[in-house]
């Protein structure tokens, strides 16, 4: 999941992922909660749930035109960046990043919500993708319109 | 709220998935590198013997009540009562040692002028008395000015080259027999008033009392010497205080506490998991601001114990520490160190490596034996005229004896004190 995320490092920094990695200054190694982690399974489950509602417990034929996925998928995007930034956000106010780890700003911690946008829309479409297929008034989308 | 956040969401995903997400390799807290627990007493107290140089050139220390009388009386009163001796041996030394008993004060009381009525000294001689009489239970102090005789006449500089050779053959045979030798010399400043001799022992006599560096040498083991350092740190010293400090310890390569920090920095890098605080990757230049094009990263380093032998003079001088990339000598990386003033951590100092051309490989950071500058800026390689080129503050040949002594332990090639290791990768 870690790995996922430092592709899109350039979004919010090698800071951040250094406090999201768990880096504690007074141990000197990664041994608070991997925020990747936490966040990463969270979007992940989020994400899965999201589909499986639209494709499986909504399944209705009133909802099965792309746009109507869209709105799942902003619904999920919304959530999963104000989760990211969220967290970030608040350790970021309450002073619980190491202070060995400089330079973090809001901008920062947007980025971080965009990084994990990306990688919810990713993990959305492949799960339509693939459960779609299971369903029985929702198969066609989010390719029929 | 974060806490909260936080919470709800680890339930969410633990439930699911039945796992721990934050199992980490767990990182070790640094090492309570204690100076007392790392400066380990021996078990048999050893015996200090004290030597005070009586050559004539000694007289002017010892004329009142000046810095020299205070600093020794002070040293030796700290030496008797740390009670890391039970027997302390004085003794006046020349051309052999003479017993004064045990009584500090009373040595103290009866040091002067008159006591020191030999005309010269041969210092390489004096050290040979009194590293004959030094074993590894035993801790020799040796007092004296350093200044070499070589008398009317002679080739002061053969004699300075041919006693330096004589002192590194002495100090080699007895690092043979003990190897655990460590040897502190102290610079110290007192009033001096009296009679000055030369090189060619033509006289100078100083009316009024002038300030003349003396040294303090202190020879024995060194858990010793490391417990003697502890006991009495060169801000003990009273008498006007110690100016400088050089210490030689026996090759060591003592394992240390040390680490990448994540600041101060230029540029950026990622830590390599499986070795979070000595490997990186991913170096990248700083791209924007006033540091453009350079990458700096610091490394945190716990020289407390170094701290105690080897004075921080020495630990913040850039010169004591020698880089290699995969084993070549290699100063790509501008070093800079200064103490460590993050509470969080147990590193003493930090030393920060800048550069403009990332070198990568295996960087090695060696702590090592250095002959310090102070040395040479305080030799006098004249000897003639006391008030040309500053030679009143100086010693005559005082760099032959500390660079026989120096060579010597360095004779086998062997003069690393710690090695740090990191691994830099692309």
């Amino acid at each position: 999941m870690e790995t996922i995320y430092r592709w899109l490092s350039s979004l919010f920094g090698s800071n951040l992922a250094e406090h999201l990695s768990g880096w504690s200054e007074v141990t000197g190694d990664y041994t608070e909660a991997n925020l990747f982690f936490i966040i990463g399974m969270s979007s992940l489950i989020i994400s899965i749930a999201a589909c499986v509602t639209y494709y499986y417990i909504l399944n209705h034929p009133r909802w099965n035109r792309g746009f109507k996925w869209l709105i799942f998928l902003v619904i999920v995007l919304i959530v999963n960046f104000l989760l990211a930034f969220g967290i970030c956000y608040s350790d970021l106010l309450a002073g619980n990043i190491s202070s060995d780890i400089s330079a973090i700003s809001v901008a920062e911690c947007l980025g971080f919500g965009l990084a994990n946008i990306i990688v919810s829309i990713v993990i959305f479409v492949f799960c339509s993708l693939i459960i779609k297929w299971g369903s029985r008034n929702c198969k066609f989308s989010p390719f029929k319109f | 709220m974060r806490n909260i956040l936080i919470y709800c969401l680890a339930v969410l995903f633990l439930a699911s998935c039945g796992n721990s997400s934050t199992q980490r390799k767990g990182g070790n807290k640094p090492s309570e590198n204690s100076e007392m627990t790392a400066v380990t007493a021996s078990k048999i107290k050893p015996v200090v013997n004290v030597y005070v140089e009586n050559s004539g050139s000694m007289a002017g220390y010892v004329n009142g009540n000046t810095d020299f009388k205070k600093a020794v009386y002070n040293y030796l009163t700290d030496i008797k009562i740390s009670g890391i001796t039970d027997t302390l041996n004085l003794f006046y030394i020349n051309d052999k040692p003479v017993a004064k008993g045990s009584d500090v004060k009373d040595f103290i009381e009866k040091l002067n002028p008159n006591q020191c009525v030999f005309a010269t000294s041969d210092i390489s001689n004096v050290f040979d008395l009194v590293l004959k009489r030094t074993d590894n239970n035993q801790i020799s102090v040796l007092v004296t000015d350093g200044i070499f005789s070589p008398g009317k006449g002679k080739d002061a500089q053969q004699y300075l080259v041919n006693q330096q050779i004589g002192i590194k053959r002495i100090m080699k045979e007895h690092l043979d027999k003990y190897p655990n030798t460590a040897v502190i010399v102290y610079q110290l400043t007192s009033g001096f008033k009296g009679t000055y001799y030369n090189r060619e022992d033509a006289k100078t006599e100083f009316k009024e009392p002038q300030a003349r560096p003396y040294y303090i040498w202190v020879i024995g083991d060194v858990e010793d010497i490391a417990l003697l350092k502890t006991y009495i740190p060169d801000s003990k010293f009273k008498g006007g205080g110690v100016q400088h400090s050089y210490t030689l310890l026996p090759p060591l390569n003592m394992e240390i506490d040390y680490a990448i920090l994540n600041s101060p920095k230029f540029g950026s890098f990622e830590r390599d998991k499986k070795s979070t605080k000595t490997s990186i990757y991913n170096i990248k230049k700083a791209s924007n601001g006033a540091h453009k094009g350079n990458f700096m990263f610091t490394i945190g380093m716990d020289l407390s114990l170094f701290t105690v032998l080897l004075g921080d003079e020495y630990l913040t001088n850039t010169e004591s520490y020698a880089r290699l990339i995969n084993k070549q000598p290699n100063n790509d990386y501008f070093i800079e160190i200064e103490h460590n003033t993050n509470p969080n951590t147990n590193y003493t100092h930090n030393m920060k490596l800048t550069t403009d051309k990332i070198s990568v490989g295996e960087l090695e950071i060696i702590l090592r034996n250095q002959f310090p500058q102070w040395i040479y800026d305080i030799n006098d390689e004249e000897g003639l005229d006391i008030y040309k080129n500053d030679a009143i503050n100086k010693t005559f040949g005082i760099k032959y004896l500390a660079e026989g002594i120096y060579e010597a332990y360095n004779f086998s090639g062997n003069s690393i004190y710690t090695t740090m290791k990191f691994n830099l990768k692309k």
